[in-house]
């Protein structure tokens, strides 16, 4: 009744679009589940590091795994039926190309404005920019060091800079017009895991590193960080140099939407809200999660609820946060082992996750009623063999004799 | 059933009833403790948590039986409840890692037969849980899909071998052979090392027979010449003997050649001996043994060939010696001339025979002397009495002793011939007034063995094994019980006092008694199930925690252990037989002190 009222006010006029979208986006979050009708098609042949779904449509599923190989998948469901398995439509692995990478994949994204081009990283040192149609890289970017995460700035118009982080202590700018790096943001002393553009601030960056500290940067200037986030805001720390942000590897970073916070993940087995601006912390306790990656931890905001979601994996289980207040929504239930990346589909409120158990799991709200329901073809399904209905799985079957 | 109300006592049923269940170990478990679950946990989805915890707490254990009991319990509830598959489905991950053998870190626990039935139970319960619940619990099928396609977990495979079981057999199989090659390899190297030798040795002692008997062939064609058919036909009647006649003619065929040891072929068969007893001694073990070890590895033919060869060759050469029977002949040049090492009588003989007789009592004149063996101890205790000297001891029991160490007449020392002997041996030993005759024990213990005889060990007042001697009557029991028990039963202290005791545990929750002494600590609570550790403890793994176990404490407790064992040693025969006790606290101090410098 709820849902029809909506639609009527929205119709008259006297609900915001964008607010009915947002509510029933949250709503639909709030009932996520792992999907008993998706399923995405199981390629990896080993542990899965990475995946990304593309900006434009949101149809374009990009996964990387330990094995160097890189997958591509159809997540839209053009059958009309409720059963629908996501196809694989893009392999590049050791058997079918040689342009894979050689050791395990860990980072991918697609380019932001288009899914005719892709960029991934690894260990192999590589940043190798991908032609996505014809599956072969357009250009590759030697690093100096391990690439542990590459991030290219969603909304830049001045600049096609890449930052890639990597085991040398240095966040490297690669430009893609030159095909080179062009920058090198020294000031962490340790391996660097995680970096991110700010999606409001075309030049500015966040780095998260293994000596605990995380940096904003912006890139004109790049002579120095523009400050280091401490998680005590100041008051145990005199010196500047040795603020933390977190007693443990930063090795997840994300910024909301509108750009104005940036959460961060470490091996403190905390997650801490900043303000960008300030470089404050909001001091959001969002209790213990523990991860167990030595490697970056790749989670994903929702951005079109109210309030925003955060969805951070911990060990074979994603913990669904409340932004702003660091209530714990929900405890997703489904892998098998470490997860280690999720990625949100606002168009259909889904979430997708990778984990060790090379498995790419959908989560989605499907309401108890259509899981119920059965096929179309009921009666062709129900022969002359079942007279017996069949029996309802999720319900109690205590028999009769007991009790 | 309102959900919120909470009782503990079906709580606690629920317990009992699991564990009743889990207790009865690979017997079939009681259905009635399975009804009583499924009736508490009917009533409300709270009691089904708790038995999911309480089943779940006991999957934990490392005992395959246990592990099993509950894997049954699971499958029933599994079937029931929704809730409960929520739940299990929840865990699943661990849940197969508790039952099937998929971590190589933590295998199944023992026992082996258990574990297998688990894994192959539990493979079996998977697959049918997916197959029926699949659709409707995906993280089930998930699951199962991961254990089929990440773990390799083959469900069609009821053998059950887990990828790491055939890992195993893998890697033994390759260790097994590595090991063959190599033994092969050593075997080659030895052979082709030795081969040499072993010809060399063997052409010697043929090359020996060939000069000894270098006639061999011409003996045969000698004998060719006189070959009786010959003459047979022709000259029987030339000598007046008729065809008709019948005789016996006796030839006396030598089969054995003896070899007469001149001055020629002395070194020749010298030679031959070293050699042949090389051949007996070293090179044909070695060979049988190459033998064995080719036959065993199965090396290739050509090899097993050679040693074939090689053996039968040293078995022919050392027939062929036999025959000759050379080993008898005397090679050796009279021993006067030759030897330097000049025979002597062996002397010790005589002496060791004097002190054989005078050590074993069982000689003949003992025998005679003492019969039996009470008569022998009381000899022995008599021997005793003439302790050693020592010269403390010595002062105190002077005065039953006469002295002879002045002659009463000269006031220097002289050396009488005659009383000298006694002089000697009175300073060496000295009687000791034990104030006692012996007496020998009239009785024995007595105490039942468990072979269903009594203990015939005759002790004075305590048997070493069975505790103080006490009347027994034919079966063995003690007649007088209550002395007996009163008499072994510790004194229980002040603070043992069941109330008090009661009180203090009320108090702090700390349980004080005392176990008592004989009685397990703690009672097993699975009497059913196999005990893991006494299958774990065997004779090796027993060995091993003393050998490896090289903490120092341990080791100077038994050090202290073995000098108080000393100090025992020391004083008690001193006190037995009634010693003054100033030497012997002389002796004490030492061994303290022998204690302070360990």
């Amino acid at each position: 009744m709820n849902d029809v009222k909506a639609i009527c006010s929205l119709k008259t006029g006297l609900l915001d679009a964008r607010k009915f979208r947002s509510s029933h986006a949250t709503k639909r979050i709030s009932a996520l589940r792992l999907s008993n009708f998706q399923e995405v098609e199981n390629s990896h042949s080993a542990g899965i590091n990475t995946i990304d779904l593309d900006k434009v449509e949101g149809r374009y599923l990009l996964s990387g795994g330990a094995d160097g190989s890189i997958h591509i998948h159809d997540v839209f469901n053009l059958t009309g039926n409720f059963q629908f398995t996501c196809k694989n439509v893009g392999k590049i692995d050791r058997q079918s190309n040689h342009h894979c990478h050689k050791y395990s994949v860990e980072c991918v994204q697609w380019y932001p404005l288009d899914t005719g081009m892709f960029l991934s990283s690894g260990m192999d040192k590589n940043l190798k920019i991908w032609d996505a149609n014809a599956q072969v890289p357009a250009d590759v970017v030697l690093v100096n060091g391990k690439i542990y995460h590459h991030h290219m700035s969603p909304n830049a118009t001045q600049h096609n800079l890449v930052a890639v982080a990597s085991t040398a202590n240095q966040v490297f700018l690669a430009d893609l017009r030159s095909g080179s790096t062009t920058h090198e943001l020294r000031s962490h002393s340790s391996s660097i895991l995680s970096v991110k553009w700010s999606p409001m601030q075309e030049f500015q960056l966040a780095s998260g590193s293994m000596d605990n500290r995380l940096l904003m940067w912006d890139v004109r200037a790049a002579r120095s960080c523009l400050f280091s986030m401490d998680q005590y805001n100041g008051r145990n720390h005199a010196d500047v140099e040795k603020t933390t942000a977190h007693n443990g590897n930063v090795h997840g970073l994300s910024f909301t939407a509108d750009g104005l916070f940036l959460i961060s993940v470490g091996t403190d087995s905390r997650m801490r809200l900043w303000n960008t601006e300030t470089g404050r912390n909001e001091m959001v306790n969002y209790g213990k999660i523990s991860m167990e990656s030595k490697k970056g931890t790749r989670f994903d905001i929702s951005s079109d609820t109210e309030p925003q979601m955060i969805f951070v994996p911990s060990q074979g289980n994603i913990l669904v946060y409340e932004l702003t207040t660091g209530v714990k929504r929900a405890t997703l239930l489904g892998h098998y082992n470490t997860v280690t990346c999720c990625a949100y589909n606002e168009n259909l409120q889904t979430l997708y996750s990778g984990a060790n158990d090379r498995n790419i799991l959908v989560w989605a709200s499907e309401s108890s009623q259509t899981m119920r329901e059965d096929p179309i073809n009921k009666e062709t399904a129900l022969g002359p063999r079942s007279i017996i209905p069949r029996r309802n799985l999720t319900e109690d079957a205590w028999s009769s004799d007991e009790g | 059933m309102d959900i919120n109300t909470i009782d503990n006592s079906f709580i606690e049923k629920l317990r009992e009833a699991i564990e009743s269940i889990i207790g009865c170990g690979l017997k079939q478990a009681d259905e009635s403790k399975m009804k009583e679950i499924k009736k508490i946990c009917r009533k409300s989805d709270i009691y089904v948590k708790e038995a999911y915890k309480i089943t779940m707490h006991h999957l934990n254990q490392k005992h395959s039986e246990v592990r099993l009991a509950c894997l049954l319990i699971f499958k029933e509830l599994f079937q029931r409840s929704h809730y409960f598959r929520e739940l299990l489905i929840a865990d699943f991950q661990d849940f197969s890692k508790l039952v099937l053998d998929i971590d190589p870190r933590s295998t199944l626990p023992p026992p082996a037969a258990a574990s297998k039935r688990l894994k192959v139970t539990a493979m079996k319960t998977i697959k049918e849980w997916s197959d029926i619940y699949g659709e409707a619990y995906k993280k089930l099928k998930i699951g199962y899909l991961y254990l089929k396609k990440s773990k390799a977990v083959d469900f069609e495979d009821m053998e059950a071998r887990s990828v790491q079981e055939k890992q195993r057999i893998q890697e033994k199989e390759a260790k097994l052979l590595s090991i063959r090659e190599k033994k092969l390899k050593s075997l080659m190297e030895e052979l082709s090392s030795e081969e040499t030798e072993m010809i060399n040795c063997a052409t010697q002692v043929e090359n020996g027979f060939e000069l000894l008997l270098p006639d061999e062939f011409s003996i045969k064609e000698h004998g060719k010449c006189g070959d009786p058919s010959n003459s047979d036909t022709c000259d029987f009647r030339a000598h007046g003997i008729t065809n008709n006649a019948t005789f016996n003619l006796v030839i006396e065929v030598q089969t054995s050649q003896t070899i007469q040891v001149t001055e020629d072929n002395r070194e020749i068969i010298r030679c031959m001996q070293d050699q042949y007893r090389l051949l007996t001694s070293r090179f044909l073990p070695m060979v049988f043994k190459w033998n064995i070890i080719a036959t065993k590895l199965g090396a290739d033919e050509r090899l097993q060939k050679k040693i074939l060869d090689l053996k039968l060759k040293i078995e022919l050469i050392i027939k062929k010696y036999q025959e000759l029977n050379l080993s008898s002949c005397n090679a050796q040049l009279d021993s006067s001339s030759e030897s330097d090492l000049e025979t002597v009588p062996d002397l010790d003989i005589n002496y060791e025979n004097d002190v054989n007789s005078d050590i074993i009592d069982d000689t003949p004149e003992c025998k005679q002397r003492t019969s039996g063996r009470p008569a022998r101890k009381k000899q022995r205790i008599d021997d005793k009495r003439k302790l050693p000297l020592d010269i403390d001891s010595y002062a105190s029991s002077q005065s039953a002793v006469p002295i002879f160490l002045r002659n009463p007449i000269e006031s220097f020392w002289v050396q009488d011939p005659e009383c000298g002997q006694g002089v000697t041996v009175d300073l060496l030993t000295h009687p000791v007034e034990l104030g006692e005759s012996f007496c020998p024990v009239k009785w024995s213990c007595r105490a039942p063995l468990p072979s269903g005889k009594l203990c015939p060990r005759s002790d004075r007042k305590k048997c070493p094994l069975h505790g103080p001697i006490v009347a027994r009557n034919e079966l063995g029991q003690p007649e007088d019980l209550s002395s007996l028990s009163s008499s072994i039963r510790p004194a229980i202290p002040n603070w043992q006092e069941p109330a008090l005791l009661a009180e203090i545990k009320a108090a702090t929750g700390v349980d004080l008694t005392m176990p008592v002494k004989g009685k397990r600590l703690k009672k097993n609570p699975f009497p059913n199930l196999t005990d893991i550790k006494a299958l774990k403890s065997t004779s090796r793994s027993r060995l091993e925690k003393k050998i490896f176990n090289r903490h120092i404490h341990i080791l100077s407790s038994q050090d202290t252990g073995s000098t108080n064992r000393l100090n025992l040693g020391l004083s008690n025969p001193g006190e037995e037989l009634g010693l003054d006790n100033h030497g012997l606290l002389r002796k004490d101090s030492l061994t303290q002190d022998f204690e302070i410098t360990l």
